[in-house]
């Protein structure tokens, strides 16, 4: 079950991008795209764990740098999320493979999905209100957003410091 | 790394890329990236409550038996999204089946069990530590920390099993044994005739000795039959025991001392051992099944060893055994040995050396080479003199190739007490 969602999840992330970028009129990057995302999956089937950070790096930059790029939002988007969920799958299916085969895989697989599948829900949600709040987004905003960050990156730290 | 680093610093490039660029799309890419982390602070472990069990499907085995190790856990807190349990093992035990790590989910009271099996060379293993990291589904925000389940498992040495061994000790003990003790009773070797005393049976006169005197009956005396005092000293030093391709002679002396203690165990003698090596260690003699487990789990723990002190025999503390009693000495032996034992048994100690042949053992790994040849016939030639200087000093010596088994040259050699013995009776 995990297994077929990391590959959903790796194909729809990876052509959301490429196409993304594709029909922007960059062909090449679109192609660097494909190269990583097949990298990506080779590297899942061979279990080189430290591939998954790389790639989860470079596809949410990459959706960074289509929206600079006025690509649509929708695709961009789609790939950062794509490279989100294939960046905790890929982890958590290492851990999968402790677990006693048969229920405990089944019950560890459905809550985490369920838990992925509510995170996908509520990023769509948030990120319609984001777009029709978009035409507002003026200087005072961006100072306040930019004090939030500042105080919710010091809320991190602290939070991880703690742990 | 933790897992929330590389999210958080993406999280926080984008709402500066985002900010600096003025595009809140860039921004609004961030949002999964919020929610993820989010979900990490919201669903963070609470204090893990955990009721742990380690059983064993036995806990003293034969040298590379498959034990089943079987952990219960039961969840007496709060529900646990995740839970990475790592059992700790001793490095010199091998995994044969299962794995040390179980990863699942326990609702509140909710219990899980897992196994897996390890199999061993002889010695002590000591289970104790078991990490438990519980974390939420995305494996953000975790928890960690280390329980101590203590556990055991004694890998024994092989026991032989030992029949044909006499002992002649100069003293025995007051209980009954089966060691002919030279003193007259009842017994079942002839030993004497003395006057008859009231009380003793008919059927023990001596007819024919009776009919030689006027007024005077005669009875037989047989020998009587009593435990022992044995003390096996089993030669833990580096310098005397070899090793090669992953074998050890050391492994042998253990097993030869294993099969004695039982030997002497069963013929109800009083058994101690002193293992001789890297330190002293002292198990002190005693009777039965509660001292053989002892015994046995002594020699599981030993290893060998090198120390200043006890590089050659001469601290062996004797006054550990009884006087004149049985010592019985598991040992490869080594240049200068015999001097100390040559010294033990002028002080009265009935010495055996059960000494099983480091050449031959050395010789069968090594190429059929001319030098390795003379190099053999030359440390053969010393050998056998150090063996002939201790026969000649009243030992007995058992020169054990540990090719063949030992109770068969034991049978030859130790069958019957020597003729000296008989002649002497020293």
């Amino acid at each position: 079950m995990s297994y077929i969602a990391l590959a959903i999840n790796l194909l729809l992330g990876t052509s959301a991008l490429a196409w993304g970028y594709y029909d922007g009129g960059y062909p090449n990057v679109s192609s660097a795209i494909l190269a990583i995302g097949l990298f990506w999956g080779i590297s899942i089937w061979r279990r080189w764990r430290w591939f998954a950070k790389i790639g989860f790096i470079a596809y949410t930059l990459s959706a960074a740098v289509g929206l600079w790029l006025n690509l649509p939002f929708g695709w961009m988007l789609a790939g950062g999320v794509g490279g989100l969920l294939v960046y905790d799958l890929s982890a958590f299916i290492y851990r999968l493979r402790f677990a006693a085969p048969g229920e405990d895989v089944k019950r560890l697989s459905l809550a985490h999905l369920a838990r992925l599948g509510l995170l996908i829900v509520l990023t769509l949600i948030f990120s319609s209100i984001a777009m029709l709040w978009q035409s507002a987004f003026s200087f005072e905003w961006a100072v306040f957003l930019g004090l939030a960050s500042v105080w919710g990156l010091s809320l991190l730290v602290r939070w991880m410091l703690r742990k | 790394m933790r897992r929330n680093l590389i999210p958080s610093l993406l999280l926080f490039s984008l709402i500066l890329a985002g900010l600096a660029s003025f595009q809140s799309s860039i921004l609004a890419l961030a949002i999964p990236l919020a929610l993820y982390l989010l979900f990490g602070l919201i669903f963070a472990p609470d204090k893990v409550e955990l009721g742990i069990k380690r059983v064993l499907s036995a806990e003293r085995v034969a040298p590379n038996t498959l034990v089943t190790v079987t952990l219960s856990i039961k969840n007496n807190g709060s529900s646990l999204e995740e839970i990475l349990l790592e059992d700790h093992i001793p490095p010199a035990l091998s995994i044969e089946e299962g794995n040390l790590i179980h990863f699942c989910t326990l609702a509140p009271g909710e219990s899980t069990a897992w196994t897996y099996t390890v199999s061993g060379t002889r010695g002590s293993y000591v289970f104790s530590d078991i990490k438990i990291r519980t974390s939420d589904h995305f494996a953000l925000a975790y928890h960690q920390e280390i329980l101590k389940i203590p556990g055991q498992l004694f890998v024994l040495p092989r026991v032989p099993r030992l029949k044909n061994i006499t002992i002649r000790p100069r003293h025995t003990r007051v209980y009954s044994g089966k060691i002919p003790a030279r003193v007259g009773g009842p017994g079942i070797d002839f030993f004497g005739v003395r006057e008859y005393q009231t009380g003793d049976s008919l059927r023990w006169i001596n007819w024919r000795t009776s009919a030689r005197h006027q007024q005077a009956l005669f009875t037989n005396e047989f020998e009587q039959e009593r435990a022992a005092d044995v003390g096996i000293i089993l030669d833990g030093r580096e310098l005397s025991n070899i090793g090669s391709g992953g074998h050890s002679l050391f492994e042998y002396s253990v097993s030869a001392a294993a099969g004695l203690a039982d030997h002497f165990l069963s013929a109800g003698n009083r058994v101690g051992i002193l293992f001789y090596g890297r330190v002293l260690l002292w198990n002190a003699p005693g009777y039965g099944n509660i001292q053989r487990e002892r015994l046995l789990q002594a020699l599981a723990r030993a290893k060998t060893g090198d120390s200043q002190v006890f590089t050659n025999l001469e601290n062996l503390p004797t006054k550990l055994f009884p006087p004149n009693s049985q010592l019985v000495l598991v040992t490869p032996l080594a240049k200068g040995d015999d001097k100390v034992l040559i010294q033990l048994r002028s002080r009265g100690y009935q010495i055996i050396v059960i000494s099983p042949d480091p050449i031959s053992y050395e010789l069968s790994s090594l190429p059929d080479d001319p030098d390795v040849k003379l190099a053999a016939r030359v440390l053969r030639t010393e050998r056998n003199m150090l063996l002939m200087r201790l026969k000649r000093s009243g030992l007995q010596v058992v020169d054990w190739d540990v090719n063949i088994p030992l109770d068969k040259i034991l049978k030859s050699r130790l069958g019957r007490p020597p003729a000296w013995h008989n002649a002497t009776g020293k």
